[in-house]
C-alpha cells in the first residue's frame, strides 16, 4: 500500500510542455481518479507514476512512491497496469494469460487461485479459449483480473473500460469491487468518463489542459459503493455538475 | 467443396501432360527441346539408382543449408534481443547487404570448401540465412508494445521475455521467412552444384545442357522440385504446430 507524493513536477517532451508543476499526495489505500480532456498528459502522468516507459521527454520535480523512485518502486514488482486495450497475449488461453503474472514473477502458480480469479470473472467454461475467440467485454474481465492475480499493492488503470458499452461496464465496475475487496492497495483510474470516476474512487482531480491541477473533489461515501451505477448521477450531482463545468471552462479556454 | 476443387486441379494437370506428350510427339525437336512424359518416365525408372542417389545429396545440402542457416538467425536474434541496439546496427547493414546477388558466391565457397558437400551446404546456408533473419527481425520488431510494456511491469529475467514473449509472438514472420528460404536454400546448392561437384542435381542439369539430354533435364527438374515441396511441406506441417493460435 503505497503512499504516492508528487512535488512540483514538469514533464516536457519535444519542447512542448505536458504536465506543468504538479503536486499530488495520494494517501495509502486509497482510490483516486485523474480525469481531463483528450490529450491533457493524463495516460503520461500515469506511465510516468508506473516508471515502466523509458523516459523521452525532460522532467524536473519529482515523484516518490514509498519513498522511491518509480523505476525503484518497479523493481519491487508490487505494481500493476492495465492498458486502455486488454493487451492479452494472443497465443494464450484465458487461463495461461492469467497464469502469465504469476509465471513472470516466479509466484507459486496456484491451481486454486488462478480457478478463484477465473470464477469472479465469470469465464470458468472459457478457460481454454483463445483471446481472439472472446468479445471486447471478456478480453477486459481477463485483463482485469490479470492485473489483480499477482495481488498488487500499486493499481494503475489507463482508461480500460472506455472501449465498452454501458452493460460492460456496469459489469466491469462491479468485477473490479469484487476484485479490490479481496487485497489492499492504492489504484489509480484515468479516465474521461465522470460518472466512472465518480463511482470507483476517493477523490477525483481534474487535470486541465495546461497540464495542470485544476481542481480536486473529496466524496465522502465509503468504497466501494453498493448502489447501482445509475444513482451516481443524483447522489453526486454536485460533484458531477463541477467536473462538468470545469472541462467545459477548460475545453473553451483551450479553443479560445 | 474441397474435393471439387481437387478434382479440377487433377482434370487441368492431366490435360497439361496430354498436350504435352502430344505436342512432344509431334516432330524430333520438340522431342529434343521438351522431352515428354513417358520419355522422361521411363528414364527416370531406369536411372533409378544414379538419380535418387543425386537428388538425396542435393536434399541433404539444402536441407542442412535451411538448419544452419535458420540457427545462424536464431542465434543472432537471441543476441539482438539481448542487446536490441545491435538489432538497429545489422538490419540496414544486412538489407544493404541483400543488394548483391548472393549466388555469385558460389565460385568463391567452391574453392573456399572444395568440390565437396561443404561448399554447398555453406552456399545453402548463406542464402537461407537473410529471408529468416530478416523476417524474424520484423517479427520481432512488431510485437506490441503494450505487451512489451505489460511483460516490463512484472521485472522477468531475458530466457523468460524470450520463451514467453518474443519468441512465440513473432513466430509468424519468422514461419513466413523460412517458408521463402525452403526454396531458396534448394537454389543455393543447385547453384553451387553448378559450378562443380561431384554428384547432385545441379550437376545433372548442368551435364543434360552439355549433352542434350532433356529427359536427364525434365527429370532433374521435378526432382529438384519435389525436394522443394518436400521442405516446404515439413516447414508447415511444423508451423501448424507452433502457431495454432493464429488460425
Amino acid at each position: 500500500m503505497p503512499e504516492i507524493n508528487i512535488y512540483n513536477y514538469s514533464y516536457k517532451y519535444a519542447a512542448k510542455p505536458i504536465l506543468n508543476k504538479i503536486d499530488l499526495d495520494i494517501n495509502v489505500n486509497t482510490s483516486v481518479a485523474i480525469v481531463g480532456l483528450s490529450g491533457c498528459g493524463k495516460s503520461t502522468l500515469l506511465k510516468r507514476i508506473s516508471g515502466i516507459e523509458p523516459k523521452l521527454g525532460f522532467e524536473s520535480g519529482n515523484i516518490q512512491i514509498d519513498k522511491m523512485l518509480p523505476e525503484q518502486y518497479l523493481d519491487t514488482k508490487q505494481t500493476s497496469f492495465m492498458f486502455q486495450e486488454p493487451t492479452l497475449l494472443p497465443n494464450l488461453n484465458v487461463k495461461e494469460n492469467l497464469e502469465f503474472p504469476l509465471n513472470a514473477l516466479n509466484l507459486p502458480n496456484n491451481e486454486i487461485s488462478v480457478n478463484h480469479y477465473l470464477d469472479l470473472i465469470g469465464l470458468q467454461d472459457f478457460k481454454y479459449f483463445l483471446p481472439n475467440k472472446l468479445s471486447g467485454g471478456m478480453k477486459t474481465r481477463v485483463a482485469l483480473a490479470r492485473s489483480f492475480i499477482s495481488k498488487p499493492k500499486l493499481l494503475l488503470l489507463d482508461e480500460p473500460f472506455s472501449s465498452l458499452d454501458i452493460g460492460w461496464q456496469i459489469d466491469l465496475y462491479n468485477k473490479l469491487n469484487l476484485l479490490k475487496a479481496e487485497i489492499s492497495s492504492t489504484l489509480i483510474l484515468v479516465t474521461h468518463n465522470i460518472i466512472e470516476a465518480l463511482y470507483l474512487c476517493n477523490t477525483v482531480y481534474v487535470l486541465g489542459k495546461s497540464g495542470e491541477f485544476i481542481q480536486k473533489i473529496q466524496i465522502n461515501q465509503d468504497l466501494p459503493r453498493t448502489y447501482p451505477l445509475k444513482e451516481t448521477a443524483f447522489r453526486s450531482k454536485i460533484e458531477f455538475d463541477l467536473i462538468w463545468q470545469t472541462l467545459e471552462t477548460d475545453k473553451f479556454q483551450y479553443e479560445k | 467443396m474441397k474435393n471439387n476443387n481437387t478434382l479440377h486441379i487433377s482434370i487441368f494437370v492431366l490435360v497439361i501432360l496430354i498436350s504435352w506428350e502430344i505436342i512432344a510427339s509431334t516432330s524430333q525437336t520438340f522431342r529434343l527441346l521438351i522431352s515428354s512424359p513417358t520419355l522422361s518416365c521411363s528414364y527416370f525408372f531406369n536411372n533409378f539408382q544414379n538419380l535418387s542417389e543425386a537428388t538425396v545429396i542435393t536434399g541433404i545440402e539444402a536441407i542442412l543449408g535451411l538448419i544452419f542457416g535458420t540457427f545462424l538467425s536464431i542465434t543472432i536474434m537471441i543476441g539482438c534481443m539481448y542487446f536490441p541496439k545491435y538489432l538497429d546496427f545489422l538490419l540496414p547493414l544486412l538489407s544493404l547487404s541483400q543488394v548483391v546477388p548472393i549466388i555469385v558466391l558460389a565460385p568463391f565457397f567452391v574453392i573456399l570448401f572444395g568440390m565437396g558437400l561443404i561448399s554447398k551446404i555453406a552456399m545453402a546456408t548463406l542464402i537461407s540465412f537473410f529471408p529468416v533473419f530478416l523476417n524474424f527481425a520484423t517479427g520481432f520488431k512488431q510485437i506490441d508494445p503494450s505487451i512489451v510494456m505489460l511483460t516490463n511491469l512484472y521485472k522477468p529475467d531475458m530466457k523468460f521475455k524470450i520463451l514467453h514473449v518474443f519468441f512465440p509472438l513473432s513466430m509468424p514472420s519468422f514461419f513466413a521467412g523460412l517458408k521463402i528460404s525452403a526454396n531458396l536454400s534448394v537454389i543455393g546448392a543447385i547453384v553451387a552444384e553448378f559450378t562443380g561437384a561431384n554428384i547432385g542435381l545441379g550437376k545433372n542439369l548442368y551435364l543434360s545442357a552439355l549433352r542434350l539430354d532433356p529427359e536427364l533435364m525434365v527429370c532433374s527438374l521435378f526432382l529438384s522440385s519435389f525436394i522443394g515441396v518436400f521442405m516446404y511441406y515439413v516447414i508447415v506441417r511444423i508451423e501448424n504446430r507452433f502457431v495454432k493460435w493464429l488460425r
